[in-house]
Formats: structure tokens, C-alpha cells, sequence
């Protein structure tokens, strides 16, 4: 999941502590990751693939982003690199704003790490990856479309601090159930399309090229 | 899909004073404009700003109604907002506003400024980041047109109708044969670009030299700045 917030929507201590996030965690990963040119393809042809499969209609108000597959095959420092990419280009022809990069890829990069963290543990339990991956998938985006509620729940505090009034803070409070029970349902469905799919898609990769799941480890 | 094939084709085939400005102007002047949108509270700022927004987008001689059009995505989900803040006097029209001239900016800088270019900023920051962005760039043309290919093929052969599982049985069928395609794209890739030396850096041989038109988006960009404080 990631949010379409447009830019000048959210309130700057916000948006900047996302990119703050994001910075840190992305100097680590890009100093971890000096040396290991040969993922770099990897990862360059992950992003591709993550922006082409955006866009593909799945009939329903909602598309895939396979974040916590390209978690589980570039591995949890180049699905960081990918997640911020994926999120700049999106930002740059108008799909998102400038200011939500930051957070929308600790969105992307929180997918990913539960993703291969449950894909792990399940794996040890279970050997039919089909299961395994559409499980840790589901999981994954069901917390995150959590994270995302989180995130519009404190943002929607802004415009009653913008004008110092508490009364109309609380009124504004109120429309997150309704936000929540709008989000939720379509998140769920679309977190199990996607945990379809990635379950299919990693059940191809192991039958056809069982190395690239060794490689994201 | 065919918007990014339309941007690449605006920032490489268009040739217009904007076009010709730095990297480096562009991005002084995406900094002070995006902070001004950001920071303002005054409608007639806002107003100013996508007015000069527009007038910036005929100068670079980008097709007006398409561009309008793209900016179009994200005013869509700022309305959303707009909704909320009805009864707050002027917000909803700020909100939108803002919106609207954030996304238009985006769209100038990105339809007036090939993406290999604003790539090699990142070179100064770090080599993998700015190599993983060059590559990505690259691969998605290369696979945009086997996509939508096998798009074609799926919707004749009536693969987007019947159930839903069905329906996703099918895309993930198709997502699966991009992704072994890519991986072998991308392996071939790799292969090449070690046998021509490659070390985890792709250069760009334009150079960010700054030149007098320069001083035309810094300019405007200083002017809606401090116009912020008139």
C-alpha cells in the first residue's frame, strides 16, 4: 500500500520526520551495500517491474505493487533502495506528492521486512511455498494498510491546528472511523489478490529458478 | 504507461529556453517554489503561483491541456481533503490549490528535463542509488512494450473476463513471465556491463554548467519566494 497524498496536504513536521526516516535508514543500507554491485541489476530491474505492474487494471479500485516480493528476492537493504526509487519516479509524473516520498517508502520498506520476517519463520514450518509466500504477503499488507490509517489519522489533525480551534479538532476526528471503514475493507481484499499473486509468483520462481529466492536471503 | 513514454519524448524532443536551463537551476527553483506552496496561507499567493506555473509550462512549449490534465490525478485525492475542511473558510480551496501547483511544478521540472539527467544528481550522493536509477529506468522501456503485448493478447483471448480468481490466476500467469524475462534481461545486463568494466557506476556525460538563462528560473523562483512576504 502506499498513500496518494498530494503535496501541501500533510503537515510539514510530518512528511519531513518520513523523509528523516527514510534518510537515515537509507545511508546505513547504501553503505552496507557498497560493494555488492551484482544486485544492482537486480534491484534496477525490480523497480521496472514494480512500476509496470502498477499499472496494470485489476477491476477493482486498487493496484499491486509486489513490494513484499521484491523484498523476498533483492533482500531487505536493496528493498529499501527499490522502495525509495519506485516512490521518487512515481512522485515525479504526479502519482503521489514530492513531500509523501519519505513516508510512503517506510510504507513500501515495512511491507517488505514483515513480508521476508514472516516468510522466514513460515518457511521453517512449512515447505509449500505457494502457502508460505501468500501468507507472509497478507500479513504484510494488512499491517501496513494499518500503518497507513496510523499515518492519515495523525495527519488529519493539521487543519484544526491551523486554525488553533479544539472544538472542530474533534469534529474532524471523527470521520477516521468512517476513513477506516472505507480503507480496510478494499485494503483486505486487495491485500489478498496481491498475496495471491505473489503466492503464484514465488511458486513459478521456485519451480523455474529456485537460486533467486536463495539470492534475497 | 503512456504517460512516462509522453514525458521522456516532452524532455529529450522539445527544445525551449526551460529545456536548456541546468539541472542545478531547475532544482533551486523546484526548492524555493515547492517551499513557497508549502508555507503559504494566502490564496492570492497560491493564485500567483499557478499562474506563473502556467504561463512557465506555454514558455517550454509543453501541450497545456495534457499537462493540466496529469495534475488532474492528484487534485483528485486533494478534493478528497477539500471535503473535509468545508466550513474551515478558504482551506478547501487552499488545499486543492496547493495541490494542484505542486503536481503542475512536478510536471514542468519532469517534462523539461531528461530523467537520466536528474539521475546523475544522485551520483554525488551515492553510485548504487544512482545506478539502480539509471538501470530502472532503462529496464522499464525495455519491458513496458513485452507488457503490454501480453496485455493485449490476455484481453483478446478474454482473460480479463470470468471470476476474479480467475482473472488474477491470469496476471500472475503474465507478472510471472515478466519476471523471469526481466531476470534474464537483467542478468544479460549485468554481464555486459562487467565485461565493459562496469564498477557500480554509470556515468552521464552532460555537463551542469551554469549559464545566464539560468538566472530566468532562479529569478522567478526568489520572486514567488519573497512574494510570500509582501
Amino acid at each position: 500500500m502506499h498513500i496518494h497524498i498530494p503535496d501541501g496536504v500533510l503537515p510539514i513536521w510530518f512528511w519531513g520526520s518520513g523523509y528523516l526516516v527514510t534518510f537515515v535508514f537509507l545511508a546505513i543500507t547504501l553503505y552496507k551495500t557498497k560493494k555488492d554491485i551484482k544486485k544492482i541489476p537486480l534491484t534496477a530491474m525490480m523497480v521496472a517491474v514494480m512500476l509496470i505492474v502498477m499499472s496494470i487494471p485489476l477491476g477493482i479500485p486498487f493496484h499491486i505493487n509486489l513490494s513484499v516480493f521484491s523484498g523476498l528476492m533483492v533482500g531487505m537493504y536493496f528493498s529499501l533502495i527499490a522502495s525509495f526509487v519506485v516512490n521518487l519516479i512515481l512522485a515525479s509524473f504526479g502519482h503521489g506528492g514530492l513531500t509523501i516520498v519519505g513516508l510512503n517508502t517506510i510504507i513500501l520498506w515495512f511491507e517488505a521486512i514483515i513480508g521476508i520476517l514472516l516468510f522466514k519463520t513460515l518457511h521453517k514450518l512449512s515447505k509449500n511455498y505457494f502457502m508460505t509466500a501468500s501468507i507472509s504477503t497478507f500479513f504484510a499488507l494488512v499491517c501496513s494498510a494499518f500503518l497507513v490509517i496510523g499515518a492519515v489519522a495523525i495527519s488529519t489533525v493539521n487543519p484544526a491546528e491551523f486554525l488553533h480551534h479544539h472544538k472542530e479538532m474533534e469534529r474532524l476526528q471523527v470521520s477516521l472511523p468512517t476513513f477506516i471503514l472505507i480503507t480496510l475493507p478494499i485494503a483486505v481484499i486487495g491485500a489478498a489478490l496481491e498475496a495471491l499473486i505473489t503466492g503464484s509468483l514465488v511458486q513459478y520462481i521456485r519451480k523455474i529458478k529456485p537460486d533467486l529466492l536463495e539470492r534475497g536471503k | 504507461m503512456s504517460s512516462i513514454y509522453l514525458i521522456d519524448y516532452y524532455s529529450n524532443s522539445i527544445d525551449s529556453i526551460i529545456h536548456r536551463s541546468s539541472i542545478i537551476s531547475k532544482l533551486i527553483f523546484l526548492v524555493l517554489v515547492l517551499s513557497s506552496i508549502l508555507l503559504t496561507k494566502s490564496l492570492i499567493n497560491l493564485l500567483f503561483i499557478v499562474s506563473t506555473i502556467f504561463i512557465l509550462i506555454i514558455v517550454a512549449k509543453l501541450p497545456f491541456l495534457k499537462i493540466l490534465k496529469w495534475s488532474l490525478f492528484l487534485v483528485f485525492f486533494a478534493s478528497l481533503f477539500a471535503v473535509s475542511q468545508i466550513g474551515y473558510g478558504l482551506l478547501p480551496i487552499q488545499t486543492t490549490l496547493k495541490a494542484m501547483s505542486a503536481s503542475l511544478l512536478m510536471l514542468l521540472i519532469i517534462c523539461t528535463t531528461p530523467y537520466p539527467e536528474i539521475f546523475s544528481i544522485f551520483n554525488r550522493i551515492s553510485t548504487t542509488l544512482a545506478s539502480i536509477m539509471f538501470l530502472s529506468y532503462r529496464f522499464f522501456f525495455l519491458l513496458l512494450d513485452e507488457i503490454e503485448m501480453k496485455l493485449k493478447a490476455i484481453k483478446i483471448r478474454g482473460g480479463y473476463s470470468g471470476s476474479l480468481i480467475k482473472r488474477m490466476k491470469n496476471i500472475g500467469m503474465l507478472i510471472g513471465s515478466l519476471f523471469i524475462l526481466s531476470i534474464e534481461k537483467s542478468e544479460r545486463i549485468y554481464n555486459i556491463l562487467r565485461i565493459r568494466g562496469f564498477k557500480g557506476k554509470v556515468y552521464c556525460f552532460r555537463e551542469h554548467e551554469f549559464a545566464p538563462r539560468d538566472l530566468l528560473l532562479i529569478g522567478i523562483g526568489l520572486i514567488i519566494l519573497l512574494g510570500m512576504f509582501v
